[in-house]
């Protein structure tokens, strides 16, 4: 049995410039282990722990994901051991394509007792991925997931929704989105960094995946998101005067 | 009009108002298929034309009725369908989205039907940009945030009582009930919103007497919602959370990286607070004041006309 935790290799838009014709340039931009997944992989690892188990992380991408950097960000993480599953499909990827890579690849794995996945990718922002995953493998998915303990042979689930505290209660495996602060991940350190390079990392190609059919949005244009210019004056001196300055301002637009 | 049912899935946290509006504008009748309780379902009849209520064992989440809904879309191939972004939702749309072989559109502004096809507008890169797209009618499964205004009410709709089958993977064991006080950030005239340059949560006190000062909401970037769970999760902005328009967006302390200022961008004026030049949100505001919040805060809340020093505000 093993716990999986799924994560993925994004640029953040911080880093990212739009251009006029509504493409995004990534020049400047470095990839990196989406920001709320070390979180997930954290999770994992805990519940690995408490099963006595296995913590294998799972990323899927087109060819070239793969990368000793990105290996080794994962692996040093907490996992036991990678997989890495490229697919053509993800060239034109969309959260349907992406969670039927990576459920073909999860059938690898004999036993999953969960798989753990972060809030939302920094890129997409939607927190879908793990639930259409859910869908595919019917499984029970839960997003919002703030605390995972294990009771005998099933699983307590925490969770705060917009009205109410929920305790969960899992007799089976499910997909398990975690809420960005459920556990605070610890940075890795050099022994962790070192010890990365001696675990296993598996490549899983579009062979041994399978082909994936999914409907596609097609796009037809894009743009630029419309955003006001705005004067940026700076008030940079003493600060007796920056607020006097900033209160003129706000009793101008009837504020104050 | 479409060829089937447009399908708005509800769930009790209510904020399906810019779901609906997109919804709306596919032409034609709106089903609301609410995943919850009777209340809620009672709560859509007059917004929409017809209400299919889900109800929920007691002890299962409606996440429940995830498979069941699926099996339902892939019976009746409605044009589209709608939902929000949260959990729940998230869940129950991807379902339906596994079912029906395509994918679930996030960030969708506004749909129309074009050329017998779903033609949608959604925002990509952290809200950098607006991508327009079409989908075939049929495979239009769109998570639409925010809005908890659900229109115009007019004629009663019938409240159809349907049953799916319901999972018993997951059982609920407890539910407590949250006393909260949900807040409606998109309407608010002055928002001052607080980041991670907070160093402790008793420091918000001092950013709440400035925004009572103004008559303002509270708001944070999102580390200060979920990671320090010093705001409710309506308090955040972003492209994940909440937008807003006021007329004044005061940001505090927060560096203003695109995910979140995508959020503010409807804000008549934006004045950053911030001790780093260099942040985003220094070349993204009207006016940035370079300075230590600690002391900018308080200094700007007296000249506002408050006293200065601690004051016994109520808090909201």
């Amino acid at each position: 049995m093993s716990v999986a935790v799924i994560f993925k290799w994004a640029y953040s838009p911080a880093d990212a410039q739009v251009r006029s014709d509504g493409t995004l340039d990534l020049s400047r931009a470095k990839a990196a282990i989406s920001e709320y997944d070390p979180v997930a992989i954290a999770a994992g690892r805990q519940l690995a722990n408490d099963l006595g188990t296995d913590l294998v992380g799972l990323t899927a991408g087109p060819a070239g994901i793969d990368s000793p950097l990105m290996r080794k960000a994962a692996l040093s993480r907490g996992l036991d051991r990678l997989f890495v599953a490229t697919h053509s499909a993800l060239e034109q990827a969309n959260s349907t394509v992406t969670a039927n890579v990576l459920a073909a690849a999860l059938g690898r794995e004999p036993e999953i007792a969960a798989v753990i996945a972060g809030a939302e990718s920094v890129d997409d922002a939607a927190g879908q991925v793990p639930l259409t995953l859910a869908g595919l493998l019917d499984w029970p998915g839960l997003a919002g997931v703030s605390g995972i303990a294990v009771d005998g042979g099933a699983l307590e689930v925490y969770r705060t929704g917009a009205n109410r505290q929920e305790t969960l209660r899992l007799t089976g495996p499910a997909v398990l989105a975690v809420t960005t602060n459920a556990v605070s991940p610890p940075v890795p350190g050099m022994k962790d960094i070192l010890a990365a390079g001696k675990k296993p990392a598996t490549v899983l190609d579009e062979a041994e995946l399978g082909p994936v059919t999914c409907a596609q949005a097609v796009e037809v244009g894009r743009r630029p998101t419309a955003v006001p210019r705005r004067e940026g004056r700076v008030l940079d001196g003493e600060l007796a005067e920056a607020v006097r300055q900033a209160v003129s301002v706000i009793q101008e637009a009837g504020l104050a | 009009m479409t060829t089937g049912q447009v399908w708005v899935i509800v769930t009790d946290d209510l904020i399906v108002g810019n779901a609906l509006a997109v919804a709306r504008g596919l032409g034609g009748p709106v089903t609301a298929l609410v995943v919850g309780s009777r209340q809620t379902a009672d709560r859509l009849a007059p917004v929409v034309s017809q209400v299919r209520h889900l109800a929920i064992d007691q002890d299962t989440p409606a996440e429940s009725c995830a498979a069941g809904l699926a099996d339902l879309a892939a019976a009746e191939a409605p044009a589209a369908v709608v939902g929000n972004a949260g959990a729940t939702s998230r869940a129950l749309l991807g379902a339906v989205a596994a079912r029906l072989g395509g994918p679930v559109l996030h960030h969708v502004t506004s749909a129309a039907l074009k050329d017998g096809q779903i033609s949608l507008v959604r925002t990509v890169g952290g809200g950098l940009a607006e991508v327009a797209e079409a989908v075939d009618v049929g495979q239009a499964v769109l998570a639409v945030r925010g809005g908890s205004d659900l229109g115009e009410a007019g004629a009663t709709a019938p409240v159809a009582e349907l049953a799916v089958t319901s999972s018993s993977a997951v059982r609920l064991t407890s539910a407590q009930s949250i006393n909260h006080q949900a807040v409606e950030l998109g309407s608010a005239k002055v928002v001052v919103g607080v980041g991670r340059g907070m160093k402790a949560q008793a420091d918000v006190a001092m950013v709440r007497d400035l925004a009572e000062r103004l008559g303002a909401e509270l708001a944070c970037s999102r580390p200060l919602a979920e990671g320090a769970e010093w705001f409710g999760h309506d308090r955040y902005i972003g492209v994940s959370g909440q937008t807003i328009a006021p007329d004044l967006y005061l940001a505090v302390g927060l560096s203003g990286q695109v995910q979140h200022l995508s959020g503010a961008h409807g804000a008549k004026l934006i004045i950053a607070i911030n001790n780093d030049p260099d942040a985003p949100v220094m070349t993204n505001c009207d006016l940035a004041m370079v300075a230590d919040l600690y002391q900018a805060v308080p200094a700007l809340t007296a000249a506002l006309g408050g006293a200065s020093g601690v004051s016994e505000s109520g808090g909201k």
